[in-house]
């Protein structure tokens, strides 16, 4: 086989469409030839900037000049040899990473799921606030932790008038024949004059 | 013979006109042990019936109206809740275990610690107020009727001066449970409603019942209490001169002096009843909480001295402010009779004896 009839193989390998026997025969050719190896190499390297133009934005159709000014740059950097032959690709980065928003299916898909998950957290947040259980204390055991506060305190509680307004009905609950409800007449009083 | 007919005629009628009297007195001989029994019932009920139920009450004033309602939970002379049916700042559960009261406001995060207010039959004095209330009032009974699906006495206790409400009650013949209470105002209106629903006596007390849970960093203050001090025992503990009414409505005994405190503030309470009405004298110096009272319904002058009347329902309440103490009357009886209890507060000094009356009729329950 000569170095043409080796071009099909190539172009075979860079389709993926050799199968073992026929990448193991291109494979122990190129390791001799280095003409063909180069060939090979030009290749490879257009391709990936073939796919790397795929990531221009869509626009208006270019005009010729500006394809023919794209292959010249190609050109150029095949032949610049500070240009890494495997170098990170922000293009290709941003096309794979933005790719499905570009189909409307996967858009509406995302957008669901990204919908979904902020649902989740905002019900998730409000079952814990809501749902945890809360510390409760027995007013028996409040009574070791606390100690007798100030006076003071009393008057931020209740005012005084609500105060023996309670204890006047208290009283009442008990020394009159009726037993009606300590709370009875003193919330009610006090509803009664928040009013005013 | 004919004076023998004429006189057969008239002995006829005499001893027909005697038994007549005789049956109609043992009529209202029964009638009143009958109204007794139900009126020992009522005031025993709380003491000894497990029940739960809401309270609804409706305080009928101008220009406002007030409905409150209260979730109580009974458990006879054991265990008592009450709360205040709302989610405003005046919330409130009461849990009285039958040594303390418990005063949560769960809204204000604070809890107040008090001595039981829950009736003991033993140590009460339910003999006396029983007393009291058949000497003052005109007590009818009006029928029976229905309420939350029982059978209930309609009872009215017309009051024999015209100074205090007259008051209407349909009590539970089963329990002794008032179910309605009616109170009328000097007018003759009603002015007061209170009644039960969703009643049930299929209760029992669980684990929850019997506690209280508070949030750990409740507030916690507590009222020492005293009951029953004589008035020399209420002059030395309040160290200031107090004053006592040389005025008491007809009917009204002294029935309790308490002394309240809170650090080395404190606080008298005379307390008075005639049995069924009410009304107490708070007396506290002056340097301590000042209050200010927002709801003036008039400010008048008594013995020169700055007073502030308010009402609610069949509640009437003056605030009098001297230069050392700050002295309170209230409670259910008109505007009047309140004024003139004030209008006669008389100071005590330290080494004056009482020579006052402790209730207006010189009266003791029969043994």
């Amino acid at each position: 086989m000569n170095c043409i009839e080796y071009q099909e193989l190539i172009s075979g390998y860079l389709d993926d469409g050799l199968s073992k026997k026929e990448l193991k025969v291109l494979l122990f050719h190129l390791e001799g030839c280095q003409c063909c190896k180069k060939n090979l190499t030009d290749l490879i390297l257009q391709k990936e900037k073939l796919l790397s133009l795929q990531a221009i934005p869509s626009g208006p159709i270019p005009d010729l000049n500006f394809a023919q000014r794209i292959i010249e740059k190609i050109t150029q950097e095949d032949h610049d040899p500070t240009t890494k032959k495997y170098s990170f690709n922000l293009s290709q980065f941003i096309n794979w990473l933005f790719f499905p928003i570009k189909n409307p299916f996967y858009a509406v898909v995302f957008s669901f799921l990204i919908l979904i998950g902020v649902l989740t957290g905002v019900f998730l947040e409000n079952f814990h606030t809501h749902h945890e259980p809360k510390k409760l204390l027995s007013v028996y055991e409040l009574q070791v932790k606390k100690p007798l506060q100030g006076a003071a305190q009393l008057a931020s509680l209740e005012d005084e008038k609500k105060a023996i307004v309670f204890h006047h009905v208290a009283s009442s609950s008990i020394e009159t024949l009726a037993n009606e409800p300590c709370l009875l007449k003193y919330t009610a009083y006090t509803a009664s004059t928040d009013h005013q | 013979m004919k004076l023998i007919k004429l006189s057969i005629v008239i002995y006829l009628i005499f001893v027909l006109g005697t038994f007549r009297l005789a049956s109609g007195n043992n009529k209202n001989k029964s009638e009143e042990n009958n109204i007794s029994q139900i009126l020992i019932k009522m005031q025993q009920a709380n003491s000894l019936i497990k029940y739960q139920g809401i309270m609804t009450t409706i305080l009928i004033n101008s220009p406002f109206s007030e409905v409150c309602r209260y979730k109580i939970e009974n458990y006879g002379n054991i265990l008592r809740k009450e709360e205040l049916l709302t989610n405003g700042i005046e919330k409130e559960i009461d849990y009285d275990d039958g040594k303390n009261l418990w005063r949560f406001f769960p809204n204000k995060n604070s809890l107040i610690k008090e001595t039981t207010k829950i009736n003991h039959p033993l140590n009460s004095k339910s003999k006396e107020i029983l007393y009291l209330v058949k000497k003052n009032y005109n007590i009818k009974m009006l029928g029976k009727y229905e309420a939350n699906k029982r059978i209930c006495y309609k009872v009215a206790f017309i009051p024999k001066t015209n100074d205090r409400p007259q008051q209407i009650y349909w009590i539970d013949s089963e329990t002794g449970i008032p179910f309605k209470i009616e109170k009328y105002g000097s007018d003759n209106d009603l002015v007061s409603l209170s009644f039960f629903s969703a009643i049930d006596f299929q209760v029992t007390a669980n684990k929850e019942n019997l506690d209280l849970q508070v949030p750990p960093q409740t507030e916690f203050i507590e009222v020492k209490e005293k009951f029953n001090l004589t008035l020399t025992e209420a002059k030395n503990q309040m160290g200031k001169e107090i004053s006592f009414p040389i005025y008491i409505p007809l009917g009204f005994n002294l029935n309790n002096i308490i002394l309240r405190s809170l650090g080395s503030e404190k606080t008298i309470q005379f307390f008075y009843t005639d049995g069924l009405s009410s009304f107490s004298i708070f007396q506290k110096p002056l340097n301590q909480i000042n209050a200010t009272f927002n709801t003036p319904y008039g400010k008048m002058m008594v013995k020169e001295k700055t007073a502030v009347l308010s009402s609610s329902g069949t509640m009437n309440i003056i605030s009098i402010h001297s230069n050392q103490m700050t002295t309170t009357v209230m409670g259910d009886i008109f505007k009047d009779a309140i004024l003139k209890v004030s209008d006669s507060l008389t100071s005590i000094q330290q080494e004056q004896e009482p020579s006052i009356p402790l209730h207006s009729i010189n009266s003791s329950p029969p043994n």
